[in-house]
């Protein structure tokens, strides 16, 4: 493809390939604790830092990373602590960010709501190499993150009594998780948008789970599908000038409805024999 | 010799009603105690106060075990991601912050409740029944010295209830301390060294604490209300009392 001769298209797929394999590493924790909408929530909670970004003529990614985590760690607080149930705790937090966040970009001086747009629905082609430098440093954290620790994010996650019982540190562990998936939601403005970054998250997962059998094996096949879409989706939104985010989203989408097909015809012939 | 498990007038409240009451016991090492109780009595929620994973609202839990091991009442939510049953296994092998697990060690336990062939499934597409051995298996893996049991055999065929029973009598002579929380004794009836026969009561949660056999009136009357059951039932289906009588617990 003579686009990837480019200096812009070449940074546009290192973001890529970036977020396709980190978003289902993380996500597939949140998914198997429930909390699939969580990067949905935390993204929206980042609107605020970007608006408060552009008010104060910040740097956006440092403020996002800020208040996403920020609001990462209240939802895990509420959910923890409180009576509040997950899905209730990231729906505050979904709400008050977006609202926040929009209302501080009125605030802000003339072409904010152009520039906010970029990062609701991502602006891969205008990655920088700093971007790109911060993005792969934050990766490389998440990935070394969840080789120490995935392990016990697992038990975590699969029974949290039992896992307590055998002293894991479930909820410092639950603070470790909130704080990856805002990191990941940060990383992923900039390639699929804030709006949709909670998609690349958890679709991977939903598609590989269906012909997955284990943990380790449906975490395989995630990163599998999440840099297929990513990268995929990249180059189809070069060849027809869509934009990438949505691209990248909709291959997820297509990859989960034909995964979630295979077995339900698989399990219609298993019916018939 | 210091007790394993010491509970001196445990009492806990659960949204305001208390739910046990005074309940004290003692648990050395090596031995085998059963908790018995009506649904309600607190049987499970006296486990899980020992375990720490609810506060006690007075009274003292010392447990002198370095490792324990616990397998709940239910199976966890096993939500959107399959689990194999050998990763379900290897679960009980992860302390604190090590992440070293023994294959020898996952293997031996899932041998022993005959799940090892079944390791690469995925552990929701067990029966239930496979899915109490499964999780009898993560409670093995770590060989701990204090067991604490919520029904393990509970939906279990009487063939892997047999080789529960088997693996429970080799671990006790290992020195491994049980608490076995069922409904009633069975096949681990030999095994038991005592038994703690809960009740819901104003005063105190313990009905009984003890060497069996159960002194008279001591749950037994529950196994009477059950055959009161039984006997109505079978009068209504035309069954005669001397064709049940063998099923009769009294």
């Amino acid at each position: 493809m003579e686009l990837l001769s480019y200096e812009f298209a070449q940074r546009a797929l290192i973001g890529a390939l970036l977020i396709g394999v980190l978003a289902p590493l993380v996500g597939i924790f949140l998914v198997q604790r429930r909390l699939a909408l969580l990067g949905d929530g935390v993204g929206h909670i980042a609107i605020t830092g970007v608006g408060l970004a552009l008010l104060m003529s910040w740097s956006p990614l440092p403020a996002a990373l800020l208040v996403a985590v920020f609001g990462a760690l209240f939802i895990e607080v509420l959910r923890d602590r409180s009576r509040v149930a997950a899905d209730v705790a990231i729906a505050v937090v979904f709400y008050g960010g977006l609202a926040l966040g929009v209302l501080l970009v009125s605030l802000a001086p003339g072409g904010a709501s152009t520039k906010l747009n970029t990062f609701l629905f991502g602006s891969l082609s205008t990655v920088s190499m700093s971007d790109l430098w911060v993005l792969g440093a934050m990766t490389f954290l998440i990935i070394l993150g969840i080789t120490f620790w995935g392990r016990q994010l697992f038990v975590a996650g699969l029974d949290s009594e039992v896992a307590m019982v055998q002293r894991i540190p479930v909820r410092v562990l639950g603070v470790v998780l909130s704080v990856m998936a805002a990191a990941t939601v940060v990383v992923g403005m900039r390639v699929v948008g804030l709006l949709l970054v909670s998609g690349i998250m958890v679709l991977p997962v939903a598609a590989a789970s269906q012909f997955g059998r284990s943990f380790s094996s449906t975490l395989g096949w995630a990163v599998l599908v999440g840099v297929v879409c990513a990268v995929g989706g990249l180059l189809l939104s070069f060849q027809v000038d869509v934009p990438p985010g949505p691209s990248i989203i909709l291959g997820a989408l297509v990859v989960f409805i034909l995964a979630v097909s295979w077995r339900l015809v698989r399990h219609l012939q298993g019916a018939r024999a | 010799m210091t007790p394993q498990l010491k509970a001196r007038d445990v009492s806990v409240s659960l949204g305001g009603a208390t739910v046990l009451k005074n309940v004290s016991f003692e648990l050395s090492k090596g031995e085998f105690l059963a908790v018995l109780g009506g649904n309600g009595s607190g049987k499970t929620t006296l486990l899980r106060a020992l375990l720490g994973l609810i506060p006690i609202s007075a009274g003292h839990v010392d447990i002198a075990a370095s490792e324990v091991a616990y397998m709940p009442q239910r199976l966890p939510n096993i939500g959107s991601v399959p689990v194999s049953v050998k990763e379900f296994a290897e679960a009980g092998a992860v302390r604190g912050v090590r992440a070293g697990v023994k294959p020898a060690s996952v293997q031996w336990a899932l041998e022993t409740v005959g799940m090892w062939p079944l390791r690469r499934r995925s552990v929701d597409s067990l029966s239930g029944g496979q899915q109490r051995l499964t999780m009898f298996a993560r409670a093995l893996v770590n060989r701990a010295e204090l067991l604490m049991l919520d029904e393990p055999s509970a939906g279990v065929d009487v063939e892997h209830q047999n080789e529960v029973v088997s693996c429970l009598q080799t671990l006790k002579t290992q020195n491994t301390s049980i608490i076995y929380v069922t409904h009633e004794l069975g096949l681990i009836e030999p095994l038991v060294d005592k038994v703690l026969v809960l009740e819901r009561s104003e005063r105190t949660s313990v009905e009984y604490f003890g060497a069996l056999p159960l002194p008279r009136g001591i749950y037994a009357d529950v196994h009477h209300h059950h055959d009161d059951a039984a006997l109505s039932l079978g009068s209504n289906l035309g069954v005669s009392h001397a064709d049940l009588s063998p099923l009769l617990k009294s």
